[in-house]
C-alpha cells in the first residue's frame, strides 16, 4: 500500500471510532444506550438500517454473484419495499405502544418469559455466528492488501468495533452508520467509474452493457416459475418479502435502529427510505460485478483473484521444486 | 416520544402507496434494459 492509503484507511478508522464515541459520551441510563435517547431522525434511522443490513460481505459477494451469475440477484429485494410498508403498519406501533427495548420483550409481554428467552436466544446464537463473518469478510480483504496475519486483524477489527458500540451504544452505532454508508457508496462509485475506465478505449457504457448481456449477464428478470431457479420475481416478492419482515421486523440489530427513532413517524420513515433506496443500491452492486465481468473478458484474469492465496500456491510450489 | 402527533399510526400513508409504485417502476425499467441489452 501507498502512503495515501495507509492516511485514507487510518484516518477513517480513527475518525469513525473517535467521533462515534465523542458524539455519544454521556449515556445515562439504559434508554440511552439501547434507543439511543429516542432522538434519531428518519435519515438517520434509513441510513442506519441500510448499512446494518450492508455488511462487507455484500460489497464483496454480491458484484461476485453478478461476475458469476448475472443481474438476477435484484429480484431477491422485490420483496422489500412490501416488508418495509407491513413493518410501517404493524411491527412500529406495536413496539412503540408496548414501549419495548427489543423485539424478544414484546414477546414476554404477549406470551411469557420462556418465549422471550428462547428468541433472544436464537437471536444472541444467529448474530454471534454472523458477526463472526461479517468482521472476517473485511480482515481477508485487509490480510491480503497489507500481508498481516488474518487471526491479528480479526482481534483488532472486532476491538475497534467494540470500542465504540460498548461506550457509546445504539446512538454510536447509528451515528457512526452515516460515515459507513458514506464511505460505502465513495467507495461502490470509485471502483465503479475506475473499472469504467479501465476498458478499452472503444467500448463505452452501452457496448460493455451489450457484452455482458451477450454473456448472459443482464437476465435481470425471471417470470418463470421454475422452482430449481432460486431466483425469480415470483420467489422475489414472495421468499422475499417474508424473509425481509423476519430481518427487518424481529432481528434486534435491525428493530433497535428504529426504535430509536424520535416518533413512530421518524422510526416509519426511516424504513420506507431504506425501502425507497435498497433496490437501486442493490441493482448498482450487482453492476460493478457485471463491469468486472466485462473487464476481464478484455484482460488476463487471475487464476487466484486472492494474492495471499497466490503467494502460498507460490510458496507451495517453491518448497515441491526444492 | 411524541404521541400528540400520532395519534393513528396504523393509517395508510401517502409514503406506502410511493415507495410500492416506485418498487413496480424499478421492475419495469429492469424489463426495458433487459430487453435492450440482450
Amino acid at each position: 500500500m501507498a502512503l495515501l492509503d495507509w492516511i485514507v484507511l487510518l484516518s477513517t478508522l480513527f475518525f469513525i471510532v473517535a467521533y462515534g464515541s465523542y458524539k455519544t459520551k454521556g449515556s445515562k441510563n439504559i434508554n440511552d444506550f439501547i434507543r439511543g435517547s429516542n432522538e434519531s431522525k428518519w435519515y438517520t434511522i434509513g441510513l442506519s438500517v441500510m448499512a446494518t443490513q450492508a455488511s462487507a460481505i455484500t460489497f464483496l459477494s454480491t458484484p461476485g454473484q453478478a461476475f458469476h451469475s448475472g443481474m438476477g440477484f435484484v429480484q431477491f429485494y422485490f420483496g422489500l419495499p412490501i416488508a418495509m410498508v407491513i413493518i410501517c403498519l404493524v411491527f412500529i406501533p406495536l413496539y412503540h405502544r408496548m414501549n419495548v427495548y427489543t423485539a424478544y420483550e414484546f414477546l414476554e409481554k404477549r406470551f411469557d418469559l420462556k418465549t422471550r428467552t428462547l428468541t433472544a436466544s436464537l437471536f444472541l446464537i444467529q448474530r454471534g455466528l454472523a458477526a463472526g463473518i461479517t468482521i472476517f469478510a473485511p480482515a481477508i480483504i485487509l490480510s491480503a492488501v497489507l500481508g498481516w496475519n488474518l487471526t491479528f486483524l480479526n482481534i483488532v477489527i472486532g476491538a475497534l468495533v467494540i470500542i465504540y458500540t460498548v461506550s457509546g451504544g445504539t446512538k454510536a452505532v447509528n451515528v457512526t452508520h452515516k460515515q459507513r454508508m458514506a464511505v460505502i457508496f465513495l467507495g461502490m462509485f470509485a471502483a465503479f467509474f475506475v473499472i469504467l475506465y479501465s476498458l478499452p478505449q472503444d467500448i463505452t457504457f452501452n457496448k460493455a452493457l451489450k457484452i455482458a448481456g451477450a454473456s448472459g449477464k443482464m437476465e435481470i428478470l425471471d417470470f418463470s416459475f421454475d422452482l430449481n431457479n432460486r431466483y425469480t420475481v415470483w420467489t422475489g416478492f414472495l421468499g422475499g418479502t417474508f424473509l425481509m419482515l423476519s430481518y427487518f421486523g424481529t432481528d434486534q440489530s435491525q428493530v433497535q435502529r428504529y426504535l430509536s427513532g424520535s416518533s413512530v413517524r421518524e422510526s416509519q420513515m426511516g424504513l420506507i427510505f431504506n425501502g425507497l433506496l435498497k433496490v437501486p443500491m442493490q441493482f448498482f452492486i450487482l453492476l460493478v460485478g457485471v463491469f468486472v465481468f466485462v473487464f476481464y473478458q478484455f484482460n488476463p484474469s487471475p487464476l487466484n483473484f486472492n494474492p495471499a492465496a497466490t503467494k502460498a500456491v507460490a510458496k507451495f510450489r517453491a518448497g515441491c521444486s526444492l | 416520544m411524541n404521541e400528540t402527533k400520532e395519534k393513528n399510526p396504523q393509517k395508510w400513508e401517502r409514503s406506502y402507496t410511493i415507495v410500492l409504485i416506485a418498487n413496480l417502476m424499478y421492475i419495469i425499467i429492469f424489463y426495458f434494459l433487459m430487453q435492450y441489452f440482450t
